[in-house]
Parts: structure tokens; C-alpha cells; sequence
């Protein structure tokens, strides 16, 4: 009989599925397991298992030499080479001996001279991080000494050790706000940047130095431009994103791409049906983050969610969306609960805090067990808050309208971590990571509690 | 379907309301015009979805179809 020995299997094309690859090999497709899962498992693999990597396109197997000088003619086969006896080299990587193969890979800074996985016969390399996109790691593996390395991203890295915080320019104070939900304590790793958070409100004055719009739509009628004619849109856009400049004051988020999608007019009020054209505006347009400091009042603690808007709500959801809407400002009335769109299901709604955390008497309250989904989620600073207004200048203005988009541009963060989370997590991490205000846990009032960036970048 | 505004349609059946139709989520193939449905227009990127004036009497019939999910005033909603 053939003495059969381990071959590592390089495909022409880089992306090999496991089907393809057992129909080249000529091996049973059951015996193929995941080369990455595998290891990472830390599980035992027999000779007659074949370890497949379907993303860079290599199979390792143990095969016939008659089965290996065969494959070595085939089409879709770039060379098969005899695995090869695995030894150290250079230093062996911090916390070795116990954990996953990639837990014990640990920072790549921390294995600069490459080291050898013991009886796998890969070569993880130290690799440049800044290539893959926030949220994954890059890893680089050689199969062979003789191979060049090859490299890709993988999902779901930990959360980075947090820095320390960056401080805007020196001309540009930190506003109290932005502090107190620690956002400037993560620029150092996100700013939001690449995450497009649309703002439904009365528009965006585009000329403010410290904004910057990347586009919008109007949905009001007779407004044929974006531009704010009111001055609520420019304060909140400015509360999300207002630039880390040397002018005016800095958002929760500055490197986000800001929309202007009007649905309120210069009266600062808007119709149902503008305000579901700009929902399905930023469901077409794949906006990440919607900011909806607008609403209106219900009369008991278990009205009904306006249906139109919690169906608009769950297409966004769908479409890797995350819905944030402000509670409403009816916490002195009688009727004092949250309003919509905020009760429906699909939204966060978020209450307001002052400076003192304590929560603003005219923010709406649920609680969600008089009505299912409809209470207040979180907690943001929206008494006295200062920010962007039409004409270039600043101005403050309190409101539900206002702890919004502190949670808006928080959900932006997150995004630019992690660009696979989905809006349910992303707004289950944000409201996990809350520093717990009023009675224990969740409340009528404030929800999880304070929004606290920091937690919920670094954990 | 809200049972107040029911009660409001069928009080005033000639009066004119403004209102916000939602299609059932099989229906949304289905045409308003199908529904007995005039002077409509499609709400801009929301499939299923329609603006209408119409009467209380005209709100009523629209309210037993079965493609018919809701129907809701084109409520106002303000800054916060």
C-alpha cells in the first residue's frame, strides 16, 4: 500500500469552499472540518481529518504520494508541497500553554518575531493592524518558511485596552456634556468615522463651520433644500458629530458623516407621513444611525405605538439600522409617559439628565411594564446644552431633543468598532454598558442609566 | 384598528380626515385603487404605505378590508 503522508493543498483560486476542495482532492467532504474553527477549538484532529481554509484557499490532508503527484497537474491545484516538521522560531508569544490558538496569539505586537503553532504547521506573524476594519483583527500565517505569508481580517476581535484620552485642541473646551458621557475618552480608538448617522429633524444649516454634512433630503413640502430654517436639526447634528476643530464645540462622535434628512418644517413640526418618507429616505440611502429628536404625546401609560412607525422602525432595524428617538418632554403632565415614535418597538428612546445626573422634570417616563416595549431605555445629558446653531454660532437649548443624540452619536462609535453588529446589539451593548441611575437597575425614569462611552467601547 | 378613531369615522361619516394607510405586510402588491381607494399618494420610500383625505364613511369600509393593517391620522409631531 501507498505510504500516505500530510499535504498542504495550495489552490489557484484564493477563495476555495470546502465542496470545491473535496471534489479537487478527491476526499470525502465529511472529513473536512474548518482549519480556523478547528484550531481555535483547540479540539483533536486525526490524520484522516483534512483542515480546510476556505478564505485563503488551502487544504491540509494526508494523502497518497500518488494522490499528490496527481494533484499537482490538476487545473485548480497551485502546488502541493509535503507538510513539513513544525519547530520554534524567535520568541515563543506570551501566555503560550493555555487558551485558544488565537487567545494565545494575543497582540501581535507581543510576537515580533513570528513563532510557530506547536503540531499545526502555520506561522502566525506580527502584522499591521490598521489594515482591517474596526471590530476585526488582522492575522497573518505561513504555511511553509518558504511561502510568502498570507493575511486576513477576522471578526469579532476583543475590545481593545483603552488609552488614554485624547483631548480636543487646546482653543476647542470640552463641553460638560460630552465629558460626562465620556466620549472623549475613546477617540483614541473611534470617532465614528465612516458611519453615516442621519439626523431627522428640521435640516442642517451646512454652512456652520463645525458641521459638516455629507447630504440629506427634504421631505417637507415646499422646502426644496435641507438647509435648517428652524436652528432644532444644527443643534442636535451638532450634539452627534460637531468636528474636533479649534472652533465652536465637539460632539459625541466628530469623525461621523453627518445626513440632513428634513421632515419638520421651520415651525419645528412635521406630518406622520414626511416623517416615514425620511425613515424609508435613510433605509435606501444605508444609514447607520437615526437620530429622531421629534415626537408627540400620548394620553395613557398603554397607548398604542403608531404602527406606521414601528413598521418603518423595523425595516431600518432590518436594514443594519439603529433607531434612536427622544422620549418626549411631558414629564410634568399628567400624562407623563414616553410618546411616540419612542414607544414603539424598533426605537431606543432615550430620557434626559442634567448636569448633576439627576433626571430633568420634564422628561417623559415609562414604565415598559405598562406597555410592553414603550419605556425609557437610557439616559443622556439634555438640560442646558450647548451646541451648533444656524449661522455659525452656538446656542443652548434643553430637551429629550437633546439627550438623543448623545446616544446617537455613541451608537456610531460602537458601529465604527464593530461594523458587523447588528442595531440589537449595538442598542444591547449601549444600554448594558449604562452607569445605573435612579432606583436599581432599570427604571421608569432613567432606563439602564447614564450613557457611558467609555464602557461601552472598551467594556 | 384604534377603536376611538373608529367611533370618530362612523360620528362624522362626511368629514374629511387626513390619514396614514399601512398595508398588511402580504399585501403590499395589493393597489389602492383595488381598495376603492381616491386622491391617494404613496408615502416616498415606504412600500405599503399611503397618504389619503378621505371621508369617515370611506375610512370605515377601508378599515374591514383584510389588506388593510392600519389606518392612522397624519398626526403632527414636533421638535423635543
Amino acid at each position: 500500500m501507498a505510504e500516505s503522508k500530510r499535504f498542504v493543498v495550495t489552490y489557484v483560486k484564493q477563495e476555495v469552499t470546502s465542496a470545491s476542495a473535496a471534489r479537487t482532492i478527491g476526499v470525502s467532504k465529511t472529513r473536512f472540518h474548518e482549519g480556523m474553527s478547528l484550531l481555535e477549538s483547540d479540539a483533536e484532529y486525526e490524520a484522516k481529518d483534512v483542515l480546510h481554509f476556505e478564505e485563503i484557499g488551502v487544504t491540509v490532508a494526508t494523502l497518497t504520494e500518488e494522490k499528490a503527484e496527481e494533484l499537482k497537474s490538476a487545473a485548480a491545484v497551485a502546488e502541493v508541497v509535503e507538510d513539513f516538521e513544525v519547530f520554534a522560531l524567535g520568541a515563543e508569544a506570551p501566555g503560550m500553554g493555555g487558551g485558544s490558538f488565537f487567545d494565545n496569539l494575543g497582540s501581535p505586537d507581543s510576537y515580533p518575531q513570528g513563532y510557530w503553532a506547536d503540531d499545526v504547521g502555520i506561522q502566525a506573524l506580527a502584522s499591521d493592524q490598521d489594515t482591517c476594519p474596526p471590530g476585526s483583527r488582522r492575522f497573518c500565517i505561513r504555511l511553509a518558511p518558504w511561502m510568502p505569508p498570507i493575511c486576513f481580517c477576522l471578526p469579532g476581535a476583543p475590545s481593545p485596552a483603552p488609552g488614554p484620552p485624547v483631548p480636543p485642541p487646546s482653543n476647542q473646551p470640552l463641553p460638560w456634556n460630552i465629558k460626562m458621557v465620556g466620549a472623549d475618552q475613546v477617540w483614541n480608538r473611534v470617532t465614528g468615522s465612516g458611519v453615516k448617522v442621519a439626523i431627522l429633524d428640521t435640516g442642517i444649516d451646512d454652512d456652520h463651520p463645525d458641521l459638516t454634512v455629507s447630504g440629506g433630503v427634504s421631505m417637507v413640502p415646499g422646502a426644496t433644500s435641507w438647509d435648517d430654517d428652524n436652528g432644532h436639526g444644527t443643534h442636535c447634528a451638532g450634539i452627534v458629530g460637531a468636528r474636533n476643530n479649534t472652533t465652536g464645540v465637539v460632539g459625541v462622535a466628530p469623525g461621523c458623516d453627518l445626513y440632513a434628512v428634513k421632515v419638520l418644517s421651520g415651525a419645528g413640526s412635521g406630518r406622520l407621513s414626511w416623517i416615514l418618507a425620511g425613515m424609508g429616505w435613510a433605509e435606501q440611502n444605508g444609514i447607520d444611525v437615526a437620530s429622531m429628536s421629534l415626537g408627540s404625546n400620548v394620553n395613557s401609560p398603554d397607548a398604542e405605538c403608531t404602527l406606521a412607525y414601528q413598521r418603518a422602525a423595523e425595516r431600518l432595524n432590518r436594514a443594519g439600522c439603529l433607531v434612536i428617538a427622544a422620549a418626549g418632554n411631558n414629564g410634568r403632565a399628567n400624562n407623563p409617559w414616553v410618546g411616540n415614535p419612542a414607544r414603539c418597538a424598533g426605537f431606543m428612546a432615550v430620557a434626559a439628565v442634567d448636569k448633576n445626573r439627576d433626571l430633568a422634570a420634564f422628561s417623559s417616563q415609562g414604565p415598559a411594564s405598562l406597555c410592553g416595549n414603550c419605556g425609557v431605555e437610557i439616559s443622556a445629558p439634555g438640560v442646558s446644552i450647548n451646541s451648533t446653531v444656524p449661522g455659525g454660532g452656538l446656542g443652548v437649548k434643553s430637551g429629550t431633543s437633546m439627550a438623543c443624540p448623545h446616544v446617537s452619536g455613541a451608537a456610531a462609535l460602537l458601529k465604527e468598532l464593530h461594523p458587523t453588529w447588528t442595531p440589537d446589539r449595538i442598542r444591547a451593548r449601549l444600554r448594558a454598558t449604562a452607569s445605573d441611575l435612579g432606583a436599581p437597575g432599570d427604571d421608569p425614569g432613567y432606563g439602564s442609566g447614564l450613557l457611558d462611552c467609555r464602557r461601552a467601547v472598551f467594556g | 384598528m384604534n377603536e376611538t378613531l373608529l367611533k370618530l369615522w362612523a360620528d362624522n361619516p362626511d368629514a374629511s380626515n387626513d390619514v396614514v394607510i399601512v398595508l398588511a405586510h402580504d399585501s403590499e402588491d395589493t393597489s389602492p385603487v383595488s381598495l376603492g381607494m381616491v386622491g391617494y399618494e404613496p408615502i416616498p420610500f415606504q412600500s405599503g404605505m399611503f397618504k389619503a383625505t378621505m371621508t369617515g364613511a370611506a375610512l370605515l369600509r377601508l378599515a374591514e378590508r383584510k389588506e388593510v393593517e392600519d389606518i392612522t391620522p397624519d398626526e403632527e409631531a414636533t421638535i423635543l
